[in-house]
């Protein structure tokens, strides 16, 4: 049996790690742990002296795996190796596995008398289950990562499924996690049979039950339902061992009430909400197992593109992606192949753009280009490239893991809008491998009625024929995703996020759709579709309204000017803002110039990005952000170790006061595009005074420099910063005077100012930036920049909220900044407004006791 | 600067005499300079060198007078043979330096030890070729090329310096100042480099302007050894 050591600078930790790995391997298997130094005062370090002895110690002629930490436990392990005598060395596998997954994997393979080889490759995949479990987009399906596909190997697909097969419904707490995995694991291979496991209701495997990693794989969660097959000639004993392992909870303690709270508590959900996150391929599954609302339900979800619509409930049909498994040609045949199926997805897309021109206008269609820039991303290529060529990985593996990676990487980030750029990327990576396995993923035609999906990308809603698709309710989806934006340059209404129970609806059923109110009712009564069709008309006047009127300025009825801008991500922003009728931009993020480059950007490059981007504004303003970044919004090069906390972290103007360097560079480019142009600049993330001091003097420094240079700059440069921090808005009379404007961050101020985190279930309700904590501090700061005649904007989403809009008005409010696309209602809405009815509403909305009671007033205001 | 080992070399150009008093000159050096050590590796690294070395080197004094008295007693009737002590000094450093300059330290001993073998004196060529193993030794283990700004860049000159000096007919005093500058001109090298190995490659470019720990330990390695072999006396390299 291969005996098993454990390299670790820390003798807790290596002894730690050896009692998990014994936990599932049993006693049999020898585990040594060779951690820290024979020195006082538990030194870490590592001793290639200790490692020799636990390999003579835990030796047999099947040989050793040595799985160790990082550094010199490697150069150690090696050494100790160096020592060994000839004959034992090449019995010994060093292994780059992970250290606890991999002892466990490898515990449990070496019980199973594995040899050498296959326990070093069962340690290798060790990180397969957590991988699956934790990486987005395995979990829902396609295009897999790594783990996911691995997990099922042709090998295992050609496992006969035949045979005898039973159906067990798991009931333990925490699913089929390490523990019961490896029970299962060790169960199967006591008979002589071959034995398989699926998971029925996520539709995964079969993997074979002699492959830990392969049944972690699986994500068996509570209430999943777990189908075995076996044959051979033990198969009945397999089966009937499997099924009292499952009736006896798999050696888990048995769900009672007790512990079912404690299972919600800790967030874990049972199968059936988790339906919610599968892909949209699977609805057939989830509406052949769930109960259809009743006629009448209303589901409620969030209203990501205004107006009402009715309808029968209809669905696209998707061809699946092919496997990512195929074997790889030689590398060349790869490369073409997946060239060819990369130039078919954008011919596809281009096609749709086309379309999608003729019914808008071309900065609606234009967000398609940015689909196609996606396709031609030049690190997602290389990746795949590389995959391809150097390691001779098959095209539809290659191109998933470097889309995958990628959108990891976008999801990685705060701001929901840049999250919802990695549900594009997916979706073009799918479109991709369709192509891959040959499929055409178009040919059916718009549905007709109310789209039901779980998601939509912003090509599905490109090519939607709006004359039949009256509306669209999602299971999933965001407001910011670019299919909402799309379906609202459509004019089609969209509820998103409406639950799992919509995708039960049969097709056919009678849906009605308010993008206004965020709700689909089942099944709707005479009187409310009656009531529908009025509201799409009285909408359809209005909008056309406020379209024609974008160009123009907002000014209250009595004369108030308040600037409309747009936030945008970078300048393929600038025409949907311009279009819109954006006074100026006031919030331009500029993460897009640092995320996807391989290396900081130069001054140059950074000044003409920030100078192109103001130029195709034609002399509208420009309000620079500096780099918005920290362990939530990782980059690259800035090394920003992770952090338990990030929100509470080193982010925003914090992490670039701890690199002077970079920030003092990047306002050097400011300035440089601020010469001749309307540029200001905005610090993000200011908590105290003397942070704003420390930035200005960065800034003095950039502007005295380059005036050494003989570069030109402006004479004053704008200056602001986000009011996003309470402390912030609590100091605004100490920063007021050192500043030139404020511009609240409603997203981040909310959140912190209420300790709840938007993307959080549990707290969503409530995050809500109209509540009276947050319009307070908003009203303060509004105080001090008043009395210093500082000027006060909103760049967060609630500015482009037309119910809002006279409150923040009314709160001496005088530039609102939002999606573009926002930006002809907002008008309307201040045009709307009287300023000093607003300001009466926004002092009964300060004393409201609650977020409702103001929205209650706002509703009441609007009529 | 204990000057114990100079003169000690009448004999052969490197013996157990000479060796001991390198290394005690170099325990003494670590101890002096551990703060210096640590302070550098705390720019780039984990700010544990100069702490570990001064360990390990403290932990080979606590078993040098054994060893060496062994060595003085064999001298006395037969020669002492130089790989045993070599191979304890490195065995020492494995087991009680800790981070990553444990092995390599290590495994410069012990493959100088293996070199060096039963011999008990080493001519100027015979030692350039015992450090030369040593140096290749840390290179295998390390994985580490010239200018990845590790104690390489300090090491590999030194094999050059010591063969040429041992080619030209150069005393091992020589020869040893020799190879104390060539580790200090490449120790000042790695300065402008950019880690390609070990922790400090995780800063990349940032690690650029500080001079490398491991550099700098083995140029103190190099200087104690020019110290104790070029203090005087005769070094005629007959035995």
């Amino acid at each position: 049996m291969v005996g098993l050591v454990v390299v670790s600078h820390s003798a807790r930790l290596a002894e730690g790690v050896v009692e998990l790995a014994a936990q599932m391997a049993g006693s049999e298997v020898r585990i040594g742990a060779a951690g820290g130094l024979d020195e006082p005062g538990d030194a870490l370090g590592t001793d290639a002296t200790r490692v020799l002895t636990a390999i003579k110690d835990v030796w047999s002629g099947d040989g050793v795996l040595v799985l160790m930490d990082l550094g010199s436990a490697v150069l150690s392990a090696e050494l100790a190796v160096d020592l060994l005598e000839a004959e034992q060395r090449d019995k010994v596998l060093l292994t780059e596995a992970p250290l606890v997954e991999g002892a466990v994997a490898a515990g449990v393979a070496a019980a199973l008398g594995e040899p050498l080889e296959s326990v070093a490759a069962a340690a290798r995949a060790g990180l397969e289950g957590k991988t699956a479990q934790l990486v987005p987009g395995d979990r829902e399906g396609a295009p897999a990562g790594a783990g996911h596909d691995r997990a099922a190997p042709a090998g295992d697909q050609a496992l006969a499924p035949s045979g005898e097969t039973i159906r067990l419904t798991v009931r333990t707490p925490l699913g089929i996690h390490a523990r019961p995995a490896a029970l299962l694991v060790r169960t199967a291979a006591e008979y002589d049979a071959v034995v398989t496991v699926a998971n029925g209701t996520l539709g995964r495997g079969p993997v074979s039950a002699r492959s830990l990693t392969g049944v972690a794989t699986l994500g068996v969660g509570l209430g999943d339902e777990l189908v075995v097959t076996a044959h051979g000639p033990q198969a009945s004993q397999a089966l009937d061992a499997i099924r009292r392992l499952a009736e006896d909870s798999f050696g888990d303690p048995r769900p009672d009430s007790a512990s079912d709270e404690a299972t919600e508590r800790i967030g874990l959900r049972p199968a059936e909400d988790r339906r919610e996150t599968r892909d949209e391929t699977d609805d057939d599954a989830a509406t052949a197992t769930a109960e259809p609302p009743p006629a009448g339900a209303v589901l409620t979800g969030i209203a990501a593109s205004p107006g009402v619509a009715a309808g029968p409930a209809c669905r696209l049909h998707r061809a699946v992606p092919g496997p990512l498994d195929a074997p790889a040609e030689d590398p060349s045949t790869e490369w073409a192949a997946l060239q060819s199926a990369l130039r078919a997805a954008a011919g596809e897309v281009e096609r749709s753009r086309a379309s999608l021109a003729l019914r808008t206008r071309e900065h609606d269609a234009a967000i398609l280009d940015a689909h196609l820039l996606l396709l031609d991303d030049e690190a997602l290529l290389e990746a795949a490239r590389e995959a391809v060529l150097t390691r001779g990985e098959p095209a539809a593996r290659a191109w998933a893991e470097a889309v995958n990676a990628a959108a990891r990487d976008w999801e990685a980030l705060e701001d929901p809008y840049q999250r919802a750029r990695a549900e594009d990327l997916r979706d073009l990576g799918a479109r991709v491998l369709r192509h891959l396995a040959g499929s055409e993923a178009t040919g059916d035609p718009s549905p007709e009625g109310i789209l039901v999906a779980q998601d939509l990308s912003p090509a599905d809603v490109a090519d939607l024929d709006t004359a039949r698709t009256a509306g669209i309710a999602l299971a999933g989806g965001s407001a910011t995703s670019h299919a909402a934006i799309l379906a609202r340059a459509l004019g089609v209404p969209v509820v998103a996020g409406a639950g799992a129970a919509l995708l039960a609806v049969a097709d056919g059923t009678p849906l009605a759709v308010d993008g206004d109110a965020g709700t689909v009712t089942v099944a709707p009564s005479p009187e409310r579709l009656a009531a529908v069709a009025r509201r799409r008309e009285e909408q359809a006047g209005e909008a056309a309204a406020a379209q024609a009127a974008a160009g123009g300025p907002a000014v209250t009825r009595d004369g108030l000017a308040v600037a409309v801008e747009a936030n945008i991500g970078g300048p393929h922003d600038v025409p949907a803002a311009v279009a819109a009728g954006a006074d100026g931009v006031g919030l331009l993020r500029t993460e897009f110039l640092f995320q996807g480059a391989a290396s900081m950007p130069d001054e140059g490059e950074q000044a003409a990005a920030y100078a192109a981007v103001a130029d195709a504004l034609g002399g509208r303003p420009l309000t620079v952000r500096t780099l918005d970044a920290g362990a939530d919004k990782p980059l690259p090069y800035l090394a920003v170790p992770p952090e338990a906390n990030p929100f509470l972290g080193l982010r925003g103007l914090r992490l670039s006061l701890a690199r002077p360097g970079q920030l003092g560079r990047q306002l050097r480019a400011i300035l440089r595009a601020a010469a001749g142009r309307t540029i200001r600049v905005m610090f993000p993330m200011v908590a105290d005074v003397d942070e704003l001091r420390r930035a200005l003097a960065v800034l003095d420094e950039a502007r005295a420099s380059l005036t050494d240079e003989g570069v030109p700059v402006p004479a004053h440069l704008e200056t602001g910063i986000m009011l996003e921090v309470p402390a912030a808005a609590l100091l605004a009379e100490k920063l007021a005077p050192l500043v030139d404007f404020f511009s609240v961050g409603t997203n981040d101020l909310t959140q912190y100012t209420l300790a709840a985190e938007r993307g959080n279930a549990g707290v969503a309700a409530l995050f809500d930036p109209l509540h009276p904590a947050v319009l307070g501090l908003i009203a303060r700061a509004s105080a001090a920049a008043t009395a210093t005649g500082r000027r006060l904007a909103v760049c967060g989403e609630v500015a482009g909220d037309r119910l809002a809009v006279p409150l923040l008005v009314g709160l001496g409010v005088s530039e609102l900044s939002m999606n573009p696309v926002a930006i002809p209602a907002a008008k309307q809405a201040v045009r709307a407004t009287d300023a000093g009815e607003a300001a009466a509403l926004a002092r009964e909305a300060l004393s409201a006791e609650s977020a409702a009671a103001v929205r209650r007033l706002l509703a009441a205001a609007a009529g | 600067m204990s000057a114990g080992g100079a003169g000690r070399t009448s004999e052969g150009a490197v013996d157990a005499a000479a060796v001991t008093a390198w290394l005690r000159e170099f325990a003494a050096d670590v101890a002096a300079r551990r703060d210096e050590l640590t302070e550098l590796d705390a720019a780039i690294g984990d700010a544990d060198h100069g702490v570990n070395m001064d360990r390990g080197m403290q932990a080979v004094m606590s078993k040098l007078p054994a060893a060496a008295i062994g060595a003085d007693a064999r001298a006395a009737s037969e020669e002492a043979p130089l790989g045993p002590l070599l191979k304890t000094v490195g065995m020492t450093l494995v087991s009680t330096v800790g981070g990553a300059a444990g092995p390599l330290y290590g495994t410069l001993f012990l493959e100088m030890g293996k070199a060096a073998g039963d011999r008990a004196a080493l001519t100027t060529a015979e030692w350039a070729e015992v450090v030369a193993a040593g140096v290749a030794g840390v290179q295998r283990r390390g994985k580490a090329e010239a200018g990845d700004k590790t104690m390489v860049d300090a090491l590999l000159p030194v094999v050059g310096a010591l063969r040429a000096a041992a080619q030209g007919g150069a005393e091992t005093s020589a020869a040893a100042r020799a190879a104390a500058n060539a580790a200090a001109q490449g120790m000042r090298a790695t300065v402008p480099l950019v880690a390609r190995k070990g922790r400090a490659s995780y800063l990349g470019e940032r690690s650029a302007g500080h001079q490398d720990p491991g550099a700098t330990s083995s140029w103190l390695l190099l200087e104690a050894a020019a110290r104790v072999l070029g203090g005087g006396g005769a070094t005629t390299g007959t035995d």
